[in-house]
């Protein structure tokens, strides 16, 4: 239960205790970036937000009774941020650690359950998901993306069945509880338009509707968490993290600077902008199944996007053992191994893996695996794996959207059962 | 009927084109927003209502800073609501004891939003900063201090106010809590005038005297050191 990434864990606990106010998180948000944009010197100055809480809305409205009893039992105390570019290492009670968690368990829950439905009651599936090691480490330990995977399936689930309403209501609360999900809503629409329906009109109104009614009160934060979210420098499983190469080989920082924070975030856009397009427009006449659709968007978000963080890959595991449920093959089995066990060993060197223990171990202890305080040997060795990693994931991403595109379409079910009979 | 069902029939045969062209708009649109003129915003945010000046001495050197307070003037009203006051600006001066150090080896940061505005000092292993909010009926300055290593520092902030002459010191909160529970932070501060309100109508400088000093920093994080609120009196009786 007490095990974390230090830096996340400062923003949950920032979050329990401004809920605990009464306070809205966005208006720390807005208070920590105006220290930073004044701060000198620091790693994180040219960004455009300080980072903390830079997500939508739907997580602090989640939380916000769990913090409200979390305050029963610890009343809320000053917080004390860390510098920018400067590791925090928050202590916590277990209590928080259990309540911040607790809907991240429900979500994985949730999602065992919609995949036990939506496989006609394949237990293998079910376990495959429960017990996937990277689903384990972001849940337990990091990240809240299975709320959002769970919001995103729930959708795709509720569209199969024909309940569009509150597809798109699943859907737009995936969006408000982090942004990827959006990048389904196109798919559901062209779905419509394959059929010769103008009900797409209704579902992106349902959804635009409900994410603007929750976005409207807290616009001023969420526009600043977007704007950072939009600037930020790459990072993660992206090509476009090539910096540290450059900077290895001692190109001078204002360079870097203009690169990481000005140049590549308007290449990610860009890419980001095509690529999707492109794959909007080659899929909105394809016949197959719309959990392949899904799935063959959420490959091309994560070659495109110019931010892949281990957690994100958690959404792929859903949705790719519906592909491997429907039609396995040894190709597709091994893509799937690969495209989780890649991002488990990026974060195993790059957090590292230990600096998750940090509630059982002294914080004095994991400095020394912070990257500035390990050997030049050390860090050299480091960025080759996951240089090596990167590149590995980006060409296992590629090689998997020509399997899925090149791939029969699956033989639905009960198509199949008729034959049978 | 016959319309919406040829439309739709348009639609769907065209779908991917459609998509095709709306990206394109929107790398067109994106592309804009790099054109200064004519989306592009600039990001700096307005600082011109902040004046900044500095002098130097032979032994220390001050940053003045003053605001015009704009649209966001706070006012005094009455109990009629007839406005008695409003407060123009106000003017804030911090002075570094600096005889071991250069001036020009400092460099300094400013960031104003539309209420607030951070000021950022630093040289070589220190930054202070001081942050002003304008509130609706009163100011509160706060004063932190981050340092990369073991620092120690002594500081004397002063604050003048002659213009403003209704404004008041209403409360000096110096972190001397946190000093106790850490005890190799020691803060002292001390006010070097009297509460005296006709003082005040005199339009004679107000100063306060902050002296910090900071031994054995080992945390790399801001030292909250104090936090001033500066409230506007309302109009004495023999003005009114």
């Amino acid at each position: 239960m007490n095990l974390n990434h230090p830096l996340d864990l400062q923003t949950w606990q920032g979050l329990y205790v401004d809920l605990g106010n009464n306070r809205s998180p966005y208006d720390t948000l807005e208070n920590l970036t105006a220290d930073a944009r004044a701060t000198l010197g620091a790693g994180w100055s040219g960004t455009d937000a300080y980072m903390y809480y830079t997500y939508p809305p739907m997580l602090m409205m989640i939380h916000y009774p769990f913090a409200k009893l979390y305050a029963l039992f610890y009343p809320p105390v000053p917080l004390n941020f860390s510098p920018v570019g400067v590791d925090p290492y928050p202590q916590v009670p277990l209590l928080l650690n259990f309540l911040f968690k607790l809907p991240i368990f429900l979500a994985d829950i949730g999602i065992a359950l919609l995949l036990y439905k939506m496989t006609k009651r394949s237990e293998k599936t079910v376990v495959a998901f429960l017990f996937n090691p990277l689903v384990i480490l972001v849940s337990a330990c990091w990240m809240f993306d299975s709320i959002a995977a769970f919001f995103l399936l729930l959708a795709t689930y509720l569209f199969e069945r024909k309940r569009y309403d509150l597809s798109a209501v699943s859907l737009a609360f995936g969006f408000l509880t982090k942004i990827f999900p959006i990048f389904a809503l196109p798919i559901f629409c062209t779905e419509f338009i394959r059929q010769r329906s103008w009900k797409f009109v209704r579902y992106a109104f349902i959804f635009g509707l409900v994410s603007a009614l929750v976005i409207a009160p807290f616009w001023s934060g969420v526009k600043l968490s977007f704007e950072y979210q939009a600037a930020r420098e790459p990072s993660g499983l992206t090509p476009l993290n090539f910096t540290v190469v450059l900077q290895e080989a001692g190109v001078s920082q204002s360079t870097l600077d203009e690169l990481k924070f000005a140049i590549l975030p308007v290449i990610g856009t860009f890419l980001l902008v095509m690529g999707m397009s492109a794959i909007y427009a080659y899929l909105s006449k394809k016949e197959m199944s719309l959990r392949r659709k899904i799935l063959i968007t959420l490959v091309v978000y994560f070659m495109v996007s110019k931010n892949v963080h281990e957690p994100h890959i958690l959404t792929l595991i859903p949705f790719f053992l519906l592909e491997l449920h429907e039609s396995s093959t040894l190709d597709k089995r091994i893509h799937y191994h690969v495209i989780w066990i890649l991002p488990f060993i990026y974060a195993a060197v790059g957090v590292p893996l230990i600096r998750f223990l940090y509630g059982y171990i002294d914080p004095n202890v994991l400095r020394l695996f912070e990257s500035q305080a390990l050997p030049s040997g050390i860090v050299l060795a480091q960025g080759i794996v996951l240089g090596a990693v990167v590149i590995m994931f980006y060409a296992a991403l590629s090689s998997l959207l020509i399997t899925l595109i090149r791939g029969k379409p699956p033989v639905p079910i009960e198509a199949l059962k008729r034959l049978r009979k | 009927m016959k319309t919406r069902n040829a439309l739709m029939r348009w639609l769907a045969k065209r779908i991917d084109k459609i998509i095709v062209v709306a990206g394109y708009c929107v790398l067109f649109l994106l592309l804009l927003t790099l054109v200064p003129g004519i989306l592009y915003q600039e990001r700096l945010v307005e600082v011109g209502i902040w004046q900044e000046t500095r002098e130097i001495k032979n032994d220390h050197f001050i940053v003045r800073y003053a605001m015009n307070s704009g649209d966001n003037k706070p006012t005094i009203l009455s109990p009629s609501e007839e406005e008695l006051l409003a407060v123009d600006g106000w003017e804030s001066t911090i002075t570094v004891d600096n005889s071991a150090r250069s001036f020009w080896d400092h460099t300094f940061r400013s960031y104003a939003t539309e209420d607030s505005v951070r000021h950022n000092m630093g040289w070589e292993n220190y930054q202070l900063m001081q942050t002003s909010t304008l509130c609706d009926n009163y100011v509160t300055i706060g004063y932190k201090f981050y340092s990369h290593e073991n620092t120690r520092l002594t500081l004397n902030l002063k604050h003048r106010y002659e213009n403003y002459s209704l404004l008041i010191w209403d409360n000096v909160a110096v972190n001397q809590q946190g000093a106790a529970a850490q005890p190799k932070y020691r803060v002292e501060a001390g006010l070097s005038f009297s509460e005296n309100v006709q003082h005040v109508w005199d339009n004679a400088p107000y100063w306060v005297n902050l002296t910090c000093s900071l031994d054995n920093i080992e945390e790399n994080r801001w030292y909250q050191i104090a936090q001033l609120t500066v409230s506007y009196s309302t109009l004495p009786q023999w003005m009114s």
